[in-house]
């Protein structure tokens, strides 16, 4: 067989095996380029399980397979770095492995395999900043951000039990008519989910075994050097406005508090809360309107 | 012998731990006084370069319940030199809707130090709150026991 027909035999099993879930790119010549997958954990179709995915893109040399293709991972969802990094080196062993025969189906198969061991988000939980194990019961929001069940649970319990006491408090005509909503800790968008199967979930694993740490004599050094880096990057007068950064930070949403007497936007609760990706914790409160109060009374 | 973690304070361990290795321009932490009591901590924070409290510090008293972070830290400024602020009474009880409705668990020490020193930053002119005789006299000892009422600042 020719090595161009050994190539024609693998891709046309790899269509009638993946049918959409591929795509194939011709040259001029009619010989196959580059191979393009969108790879998803296996989980029986249950599709709202999937909580990861990536796109392989395997471009064939002339002398392919004789020769290593070379591959790409695009688009990785869920992931961190250092998971696409590892899958990487697991591809290259097995090009390596596989020179002279059909490797593509392969690839792929290590890589659903590789995502059906991590189908868990790699962030943290933003409500107790452990992150996610196998086992861990947890939910996806509809804004996209992921909470371990038994934290979201008690934040909306929290929630409904304050919602119900602030409107105990309220003459009759002014009360909700429409009752309770539960909203997203992070961005507060509205978020439905079902309360007694929350409730019924175990604490997460992470923060179950979470240890005990020391304040240890390197960290002790380590807050000592930041507090001099602070003061000579003060005495240089290289120190980070505070406010500066903010403005960077902040998408102006309205114009009309842009003005040039006004030194940067506030936090007023005039702009509507922007969502944001945190990209760490510091940064969610520009998430949240920041009010102020001039008026109260004795609760 | 340590006793177990309750839930509150691993939360609060992990956030002590990235306060002081990642902490905002001009805040401390005093690691040595959260780690043995992981429910009080005392924050240090300097006026920012540029605002009407350069070259001041002030002392942040953070107190956490067993509910944290489904329930809000206390907070108040302590000790000899309370900012003059618009939003800061002269017993040190700030009013910061971050601080009381609006809280949120995914907000943390780190966003309310960043919030406060914005607060401060934002500062055109250092007055007491119109209020301050009357609220400092009449208040409960725990500001969270206040119901403030939001006002706009713009009016
Ligand atoms: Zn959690
Ligand atoms: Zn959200």
């Amino acid at each position: 067989m020719s090595q161009q027909e050994r190539v024609q035999e693998e891709l046309e099993a790899l269509e009638a095996i993946l049918m959409d879930d591929i795509s194939i790119t011709y040259n001029a010549k009619g010989c196959a380029e580059l191979v393009k997958s969108v790879i998803f954990p296996s989980t029986a179709n249950e599709v709202d399980k999937q909580y990861v995915c990536v796109t392989l893109e395997v471009e064939l040399p002339q002398d392919y397979p004789d020769c290593k293709p070379v591959t790409r991972l695009k688009s990785p969802r869920g992931l961190d770095e250092s998971t696409v990094d590892h899958l990487y080196k697991e591809i290259a062993n097995k090009c390596e492995e596989y020179i002279g025969h059909a490797v593509i189906y392969e690839l792929i198969e290590l890589i659903r395999q590789n995502l059906t061991e991590s189908n868990l988000p790699t962030c943290q939980c933003a409500v107790c900043l452990y992150g996610f194990s196998e086992g861990d019961s947890f939910t996806k929001t509809q804004c996209f951000h992921y909470f371990h069940n038994y934290c979201l649970a008690k934040h909306v319990t929290v929630n409904e039990k304050n919602f119900l006491e602030e409107q105990d408090k309220l003459p009759a005509w002014k009360r909700s008519t429409v009752g309770f909503q539960a909203t997203c800790p992070v961005c507060r968008e509205p978020i439905s989910c079902d309360g007694t199967k929350l409730k019924t979930s175990l604490p997460p694993k992470e923060l179950q075994d979470a240890q005990k740490f020391e304040v240890t004599q390197e960290l002790k050094m380590l807050q000592q050097k930041m507090q001099q880096l602070f003061n000579y990057q003060k005495s240089k007068g290289g120190i980070i406005d505070i406010e500066a950064e903010e403005n960077k930070l902040l998408l102006i949403t309205n114009s009309e508090d842009n003005n040039s007497e006004d030194p940067g936007p506030s936090l007023s609760s005039s702009n509507p809360p922007v969502e944001q990706q945190p990209l760490h914790n510091g940064l969610q409160n520009r998430n949240h309107n920041q009010r102020h109060y001039s008026k109260y009374s004795n609760r | 012998m340590t006793s177990a973690m309750s839930p509150s304070e691993r939360r609060l361990q992990k956030e002590l731990m990235s306060l002081i290795k990642d902490p905002p321009p001009g805040v401390s932490v005093d690691a040595e006084q959260a780690e043995q009591n992981l429910l009080q901590w005392t924050i240090h924070m300097e006026g920012a370069t540029g605002t009407l409290y350069e070259g001041e510090s002030f002392q942040l008293q953070f107190k956490f319940s067993n509910k944290y972070p489904f329930d809000s830290p206390e907070v108040t400024f302590v000790g000899s030199n309370i900012p003059v602020h618009p939003h800061v009474y002269s017993n040190g009880h700030i009013c910061l809707s971050i601080l009381t409705d609006d809280w949120s668990p995914a907000l943390s020490v780190q966003a309310v130090c960043l919030s406060i020193v914005s607060m401060l930053s934002s500062c055109r002119e250092k007055q007491q709150p119109p209020d301050n005789a009357f609220y400092v006299k009449t208040c409960n000892k725990n500001p969270k026991k206040t119901k403030w009422w939001y006002h706009d600042d713009s009016v």
